[in-house]
């Protein structure tokens, strides 16, 4: 195996610029993606001040509630002398305080003083925020008024088992996220409600690395088509290596490189973006790598020139895209033809899976590939 | 070492390429194959190379049986290919170091350059994109030698070159004919070269003219 480094040594060192920046674009072009969207993310919302006087599940959540809107950005603070110098020079666009007591108002249904706030003439985010608080305040004392309407009925009937106010609380909020399920995962009959249909795929770093790596790793094998159709190919007849010896040395030797790459970036992820760092995910990634090593190496087996190769290459990420349902939803084909899904080559990472149809076919298809080679070279004398 | 040939044919479809060829070689001589263009010496080249195979007859080198023993034989075949098979793109070092690393003997880089250099081959540090024709036939039969084959076999190794580097190479088969007690044979439509380096010609395809040229030039004709 040293033998086959240095010969593969004397190969890369001709390309080394080129090699390097195929092996660095998958994590590299993940990262300018990702900070690139939350940049615009950032720079597009509105900074809003809010101060928590009481931590209160209400309070909490209604903070919560603004942060997941696009449109703003909560900026947590402690201090209110501070939030209202910040308004001032309008490095926060507006400041909401929300009051000690501010859940004990709701539940006993008074909505007055509850927040106050801070804007100047400059604050485009008040009116808005000012709305949405007023939506949730309303929600939240309508959840309160129906709790006690329930519990006074039952008090009226005289049941013995009046549901307590917290349970009735816990019960609409149940109630309302099974059908918030339903309504945006567009969960079709017999369908598994967990089956990621690959729509965050540029959304997660996950998802957008496996499409470049995939691309990267059709470059980093032209090697493949270079070599095997230069007429050098006779010499191995005369060495200690058969050409198909030296070719899968090869390709084990750039699939390790590669998956040691993989580990880095599993552990720069992990830094970068709070994903997973776990063992089973170490598994996904071995298979999905040796996986797309295999298939693009049985592909690079199939041309003669770079050109064509090139292009098949791109034709297939396009074509990885779109079964991969980011284009289209392709929850329907999947639902009749379970096959597509099976054949993704990004499966082991997008589906998370340790699997996907190629870990089966490639390996088969290398397999017959060299017997039937070691079979070819025993025809000649 | 002996090179024993007997009876080997060889077509193609139905066109018969070598038919019931019989010769000897021993270690030390040289070889000339000589005929016209598709009279079948490359073919021949390839059947001892152990590339293709005869269609009949048998042919040993040593104790080896072609058909049989096809690993050691290769071990002992060196073969210059007609067409130039090198790296394009690397120096004449990393050809030689890339070539020698697959090989079943190791070389140190003196003696590698030692190759080069005892055909006149002194760009070592040079890309081969930027050799002459007759500096890449050098390189192209240098390499072939790496595994210091007994038998070594060059297909038209001086076709297209200048007459130096021709004398050149011709001198150095003769040198290691002589002092490394190899067994040459190659091939050339060059008849003053083959005449002042071969001990013997096979003459492939019962051509008469070709028959009565080598006889003109006094050349012992080793098969019929
Ligand atoms: N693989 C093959 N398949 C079919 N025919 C072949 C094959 N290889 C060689 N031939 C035919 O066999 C004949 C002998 O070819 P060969 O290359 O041995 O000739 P040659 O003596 O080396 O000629 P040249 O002087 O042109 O190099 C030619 O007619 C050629 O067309
Ligand atoms: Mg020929």
């Amino acid at each position: 195996m040293m033998d086959i480094i240095t010969t593969r040594w004397l190969h890369a060192k001709k390309h080394l610029l080129s090699i390097l920046f195929w092996a660095v674009f998958p994590i590299l072009f993940t990262w300018i993606i990702i900070s690139g969207t939350e940049a615009i993310q950032d720079q597009s919302s509105i900074p809003v001040g809010i101060i928590l006087e009481e931590d209160s599940d209400l309070a909490v959540q209604l903070k919560e509630k603004l942060d997941s809107s696009d449109l703003i950005r909560v900026i947590e603070m402690e201090n209110e002398t501070e939030a209202r110098q910040m308004v001032a020079t309008h490095e926060l666009d507006s400041a909401f305080i929300i009051k000690k007591g501010y859940k004990a108002a709701i539940v006993a249904g008074q909505r007055n003083r509850l927040i106050t706030s801070y804007r100047t003439d400059l604050s485009m985010g008040y009116t808005p925020v000012v709305e949405m608080i007023a939506s949730y305040v309303q929600e939240d004392s309508g959840k309160s008024k129906t709790a006690y309407t329930i519990m006074n009925l039952g008090e009226t009937l005289n049941s013995s088992s009046i549901p307590g106010y917290d349970e009735i609380i816990n019960e609409i909020y149940s109630i309302e996220e099974s059908e918030n399920l339903i309504f945006t995962n567009f969960t079709l009959l017999g369908e598994d409600t967990d089956a990621d249909t690959g729509f965050s795929l540029f959304q997660n770093p996950w998802g957008l690395w496996s499409i470049v790596a995939l691309l990267s790793t059709f470059f980093l094998f032209d090697w493949l088509i270079k070599e095997r159709n230069a007429t050098v190919r006779i010499r191995f007849i005369f060495n200690r290596f058969s050409f198909q010896q030296y070719l899968v040395c090869n390709l084990l030797l750039y699939s390790l490189g590669l998956l040691l790459l993989d580990i880095i970036t599993w552990g720069a992820f992990h830094v970068l973006y709070d994903e997973g760092f776990n063992i089973t995910q170490l598994v996904y990634i071995l298979s999905f790598r040796l996986t797309i090593c295999i298939l693009v190496f049985l592909i690079g087996l199939l041309f003669k020139k770079l050109l064509p190769y090139y292009i098949t290459a791109v034709l297939i990420i396009l074509v990885t895209i779109v079964i991969s349902g980011i284009i289209l939803p392709m929850d329907g084909v999947y639902e009749s033809y379970p096959w597509v899904a099976a054949l993704n080559p990004l499966k082991q990472i997008v589906y998370e899976q340790w699997w996907s149809g190629w870990t089966f076919i490639g390996p088969i298809c290398l397999i017959a590939w060299y017997v039937k080679g070691g079979y070819n070279n025993a025809a000649g004398n | 070492m002996q090179l024993e040939i007997n009876n080997v044919s060889k077509s193609f479809g139905k066109k018969k390429v070598l038919e019931n060829l019989s010769f000897e070689v021993n270690s030390g001589e040289i070889i000339g194959l000589v005929g016209e263009n598709g009279a079948g010496k490359s073919s021949l080249l390839h059947i001892l190379a152990t590339i293709s195979k005869a269609d009949s007859g048998s042919i040993r080198l040593g104790k080896w049986i072609y058909g049989k023993n096809r690993k050691q034989l290769r071990r002992m075949v060196g073969f210059v290919p007609q067409d130039i098979a090198l790296w394009e793109d690397m120096s004449v070092e990393e050809n030689m170091l890339f070539f020698e690393k697959l090989s079943w003997i190791n070389r140190s880089k003196i003696e590698l350059k030692q190759l080069c250099e005892d055909m006149e081959l002194l760009k070592w540090k040079e890309s081969v994109h930027t050799l002459s024709g007759g500096m890449k036939r050098k390189l192209n039969m240098a390499i072939s030698l790496i595994h210091n084959p007994g038998l070594l076999l060059l297909d038209e190794p001086t076709v297209g070159i200048d007459l130096r580097s021709k004398k050149e190479i011709a001198e150095y088969l003769k040198q290691t004919a002589q002092v490394d007690n190899k067994m040459i044979m190659y091939t050339s439509h060059d008849m003053d070269e083959i005449q002042s380096i071969c001990d013997a010609v096979v003459c492939i395809g019962n051509d008469p003219f070709y028959e009565n040229l080598l006889r003109e030039a006094n050349m012992k004709i080793i098969s019929i």
